[in-house]
């Protein structure tokens, strides 16, 4: 069989022009599924593609588009037919045209394949794994039925063209092209730009990349060259006849077929080897093309080669300017996350990634690795979780390679990998998995032998990293080496080795590097001083990526001042912009302490007993209730930290946090405050909370909790908001909450409920659709824990509705849950 | 449309209200909080519609047949809205998943903020159909018409089964990125599909004070 791939940059490839074009002007299959025509027009269908032959194509595609088994589901079409038909009739074209014409140039069939049409995760309801099904099913029917190649395109969705593009390429032998489609500012619906994008598509191992839909050939020029000046792969370019508009109730384009040549001959002459059209090009427009480009020659290009890393909307290039990659998700050290890791507190993991991503970082490192927890499955709730809440791209950090297998296939974009080393087996596991899902891979400087003492010891091991990861196809960058470092109190002199090291390694072998700076002063005291030296050392000898935590202002000042001084930070904007929110933040401070002093001296003359449950006078304590009353976050968590130098934290929540609370709740139930103002004190009272968890864990002390309460919004419902408020006000009233998210499956209520062994259960629905998938849960519960209580609510309940369902009890707004689950909570039952 | 824009045709009295709540009874800090968090909005958002106009033809007996382009609705209520109208528009409006994006995350980190911002997104998208349909008054106003109100799926008998045909017909999944679950809900969430007639000049009298939902 001919491959196509032996002609890219040989000589042009044309594509056909718009199929759904052609069958509306022909009126085939109108007002039925475009695909159903492959079967029920195949003499018209076999004519399309003759025509698009003799208008001078190479890549017919088949009318298969849309013959996704997710789309088709219910339609009484079977896609397995459509798409067998669909590259048939593609293929008798070819094989009369070559034996009427003896044409002797290349003909490819291409198997064709299109979006869902539903959202993925977390956004939409569409699981990853889902899609990839479908998609295999299409690409496997689409090679079996003698397909040249397949042709992946009109996504604008990064992690759907993931499952599309692995469903592909591990199912099928065939070549992969993939086209995207792009909004005028250059996005993806989903918010990918150009980069981003192609640096994903490429690491995932398409064939040729490029654009199709959207847009029309003058707008697409701008894109393309943007594409052509980033990847060195074959691109395609497939534009509409122009913007589409509308004329009496259809769809027209005004680009005809001349202009469409002129313009689509520039985009030939600046580098693309694959053209044709979608939606509104014609034969017309495809013959009127390739005359225009007669006997052109592809022009060939060469690209500079950059590491990127991407999330699915933003990319990260790791060059000149180094990254900060925040390390605060890796349980070593830090008792909290063990903590919320074995008790699956998703939650505070999550937050720990909004304050990285606030603080500064520009990747988050993620390790779970935790004896005794099932990383994969830790990671397989964890990374979706992150992406949801944080658009960073992720470092997966892990040595358990079915662990970081599950993590990649997961994750939405181009990660970094953390990590390989140079020992035989590490590479043997880690450089397939880098291959076929792609990354960015770190590789320690240590091998059998352990960590070389020398410089020369550690290049021999980058060395031999990036030659074996070359032979695995794995280009160099694609590699960021680790230099180590090595803590410095017990090998004197490492720190030396480790900086030479970087240098060399930038120098030398032209490779990024990364660190894990704080390694270093383990065992010293001040450890902050030591790392935020190294770290400025290792920057100015050339380090490209820091593992260092984000929020820790000695680090950031060595950034900033490195960035500052070496011209990376123009006009020092950065480093002023900081250093102007650090004295507000300052100021803000002392203003708490001089209050807080002002106490003390208070105690000191006797005039105040903090104790004492009378003396709730002092200005600092009316101040915390105020600052929660009026749901200041900032103020109350300020105070609450000066609070804590002279009282428990138990009697700053009993004694300030809950009368707080409780005051508010009873003005929202009189209608004195409305629900954003409770919200906001109930955000202002968590914000409290976090000061006094951090300040009970740091001294060994355990939180007391209430009861375990299971929260969930129904199966088919994505509308959680209601549910995230309840939450938030249990929590601050001390329920330990377990929150199943959105859409979730009436067994997964039960099994979480049984599991946990909590003793209520909360559901909420938003939409009468999916009122119903509260009543099967609650028969569910029913049925299984009998003893289990049921709270309900939600936009479209009553209290007449809720009983008829068989719920316990409606919640007819925020507060209503709390009380419920207070008086269950007295009468023991929670 | 420019979102920046946007921001001083925000009805910010329109924001307390799906708040449940008056703006007068909202003290200083939840002013600034609803500044703040409806200019972070229209920072991250990119708003995108879409709409085409199609020939309409009525028929009104036992029940209500309407023939909107390619779509068959039957539905009573959306049939008096139209009355009288021989063509009509059917539109999308999105706020895109970036608005998902942050309400996601602010329903983790700041419920408070994450109520604030849900109201300020349904006004924003209640402005960019405003702006839609306010393109359309002046399209119809170029051939003698004026236009309806704008009519959803979901509004009186007008069921929300509509929906997958009405986002087929505008290709929305490809153009906005507006699809929907397998459950039939929107995706993005601030997404509004919408049917609004074109009245011709001699229907204009007695026909403006037909009921709405």
């Amino acid at each position: 069989m001919t491959d196509i791939r032996d002609y890219l940059g040989k000589e042009l490839l044309f594509y056909d022009g718009g199929t759904g074009t052609y069958l509306q002007s022909h009126g085939i299959a109108a007002g039925e599924l475009p695909e159903s025509a492959n079967l029920t027009s195949r003499p018209e269908m076999v004519r399309m593609h003759r025509e698009f032959l003799e208008a001078g194509s190479h890549i017919l595609l088949a009318n298969t588009f849309g013959a996704n088994p997710g789309k088709l589901a219910g339609s009484g079409w079977e896609p397995e037919k459509l798409i067998c038909a669909g590259v048939e009739n593609a293929r008798e074209a070819v094989r009369q045209f070559r034996e009427e014409r003896g044409e002797e140039r290349p003909l490819f069939v291409s198997m064709d394949i299109g979006p869902s049409g539903r959202l993925m995760k977390p956004y939409g309801d569409l699981e990853f794994e889902e899609a990839y099904e479908w998609f295999r099913r299409m690409a496997v029917c689409g090679e079996e039925a003698g397909a040249d190649l397949i042709t992946i395109e009109t996504m604008s969705d990064s992690y759907e063209v993931k499952a599309a593009l692995l469903a592909a390429k591990e199912n099928t032998s065939l070549p992969v092209f993939v086209t995207m489609t792009f909004d005028e500012g250059g996005r993806l619906l989903t918010g990918g730009e150009v980069e981003g994008t192609a640096a994903l598509l490429e690491s995932l191992g398409a064939d040729a990349i490029g654009f199709n839909c959207g847009l029309g050939p003058h707008q697409l020029s701008r894109l393309v060259q943007k594409l052509l000046a980033f990847t060195n792969l074959p691109v395609i370019v497939n534009p509409n006849a122009g913007l589409p508009r509308s004329e009496g109730g259809r769809t027209v384009y005004d680009v005809g077929p001349e202009e469409f040549a002129e313009v689509m001959g520039q985009i030939a002459r600046a580098g693309a080897w694959v053209l044709g059209g979608c939606c509104g090009t014609t034969p017309e427009h495809i013959a009127c093309l390739t005359q225009e480009l007669r006997g052109f020659s592809p022009v060939q290009r060469t690209v500079p080669r950059r590491t990127m890393v991407t999330s699915g909307s933003r990319f990260v290039e790791i060059s000149r300017d180094p990254v900060i990659i925040g390390e605060r998700i890796n349980p070593t050290g830090k008792k909290w996350l063990k903590t919320a890791l074995q008790e699956g507190d998703t939650d505070r993991i999550l937050k720990e990634a909004v304050k990285e991503q606030e603080d500064g970082a520009h990747i988050l490192d993620v390790n779970v690795g935790l004896p005794g927890l099932d990383e994969a499955e830790t990671f397989a709730g964890l990374i979706p979780a992150i992406q949801a809440v944080t658009d960073l791209p992720l470092q997966i950090d892990t040595s358990n390679v079915a662990a970081m297998e599950r993590a990649l296939r997961l994750y939405n974009g181009k990660p970094m990998i953390n990590s390989v080393n140079g020992k035989k087996e590490s590479m043997e596991q880690v450089f397939p998995l880098a291959k076929r899902y792609g990354g960015v891979v770190v590789g320690l400087c240590l091998d059998e032998e352990g960590i070389p003492d020398d410089v020369e010891g550690r290049l021999r091991i980058a060395r031999r990293i990036l030659d074996t990861a070359a032979g695995y196809g794995i280009k160099r960058e694609n590699i960021v080496i680790d230099a180590l470092a090595l803590t410095v109190s017990a090998q004197a002199g490492s720190a030396r080795v480790t900086l030479e090291t970087i240098r060399r390694l930038k120098e030398e072998l032209g490779v990024n590097t990364v660190l894990g700076v704080s390694n270093i002063s383990f065992g010293l005291p001040a450890r902050e001083v030591i790392n935020a030296s190294f770290f400025a050392m290792a920057l100015s000898a050339g380090l490209s990526c820091g593992i260092i935590n984000p929020g820790n202002e000695a680090m950031r000042d060595a950034y900033d001042s490195y960035r500052a001084l070496y011209g990376l930070d123009e006009n020092c904007s950065s480093y002023i912009a900081r250093n102007s929110e650090r004295k507000a933040r300052a100021a803000s401070v002392q203003a708490a302490q001089v209050q807080a002093a002002a106490v003390q001296t208070a105690q000191a003359m006797g005039t105040v007993s903090v104790r004492s449950e009378q003396a709730l006078e002092p200005a600092q304590e009316r101040e915390l209730q105020k600052a929660i009353e009026t749901g200041l976050s900032g103020p109350a968590r300020t105070l609450t930290a000066a609070l804590l130098q002279t009282m428990s934290p138990l009697e700053i929540i009993d004694g300030q946090l809950i009368p707080a609370l409780d005051t508010v709740g009873k003005y929202f139930e009189t209608g004195k405050l409305f629900l954003p103002q409770l919200l906001m004190s109930a955000d202002a009272a968590g914000a409290c909370f976090e000061v006094i968890r951090g300040y009970m864990e740091r001294s060994g002390q355990e939180q007391p909790k209430k009861g375990k309460i299971i929260l969930s919004t129904v199966k088919g419902d994505i509308h959680d908001i209601g549910k995230n408020i309840v939450k938030a006000l249990l929590q601050n009233y001390g329920y330990e909450i377990l929150d199943l998210g959105k859409d979730v499956e009436p067994e997964t209520v039960v099994d979480a409920a049984r599991r946990a062994g909590a003793r209520l259960v909360g559901l909420s629905a938003l939409m009468t659709t999916t009122v119903v998938y509260m009543e099967e849960t609650i028969r569910l519960l029913r049925e299984s824990l009998p003893e289990v209580k049921i709270m309900v609510g939600g936009a479209v309940l009553t209290q007449e509705y809720a009983q008829s369902i068989g719920a316990d009890f409606y919640g007819k707004d925020a507060m209503a849950s709390v009380r419920y689950a207070e008086q269950l909570s007295q009468q023991g039952l929670l | 449309m420019d979102v920046r824009e946007l921001a001083g045709r925000v009805r910010r009295r329109e924001i307390y209200r799906y708040m449940g709540m008056k703006e007068e009874d909202a003290g200083e800090s939840l002013r600034a909080l609803v500044e703040e968090q409806l200019i972070r909005l229209l920072n991250q958002i990119r708003v995108r519609s879409f709409y085409q106009i199609f020939p309409l033809s009525l028929q009104e007996g036992e029940r209500t047949e309407i023939e909107l382009g390619p779509l068959h609705i039957v539905s009573r209520d959306l049939g008096r809205n139209l009355r009288g109208c021989t063509s009509a528009a059917l539109f999308g409006a999105t706020l895109g998943m970036e608005a998902d994006r942050l309400l996601y995350r602010l329903g983790l980190t700041a419920v408070g903020e994450a109520v604030v911002t849900d109201a300020c997104a349904a006004e924003v998208l209640e402005v960019v159909c405003d702006e839609v349909c306010g393109e359309l008054a002046a399209l119809a106003k170029q051939n003698g018409e004026r236009i309806r109100p704008r009519y959803s799926p979901g509004f009186g008998d007008f069921t929300l089964a509509y929906q997958a045909e009405l986002l087929k017909t505008l290709e929305l999944p490809k153009r906005l990125g507006v699809s929907l679950t397998a459950g039939g809900m929107l995706t993005p969430t601030k997404t509004v599909t919408a049917v609004v007639g074109f009245l011709p000049a001699e229907h204009e009298k007695g026909q403006m004070r037909t009921e709405q939902p």
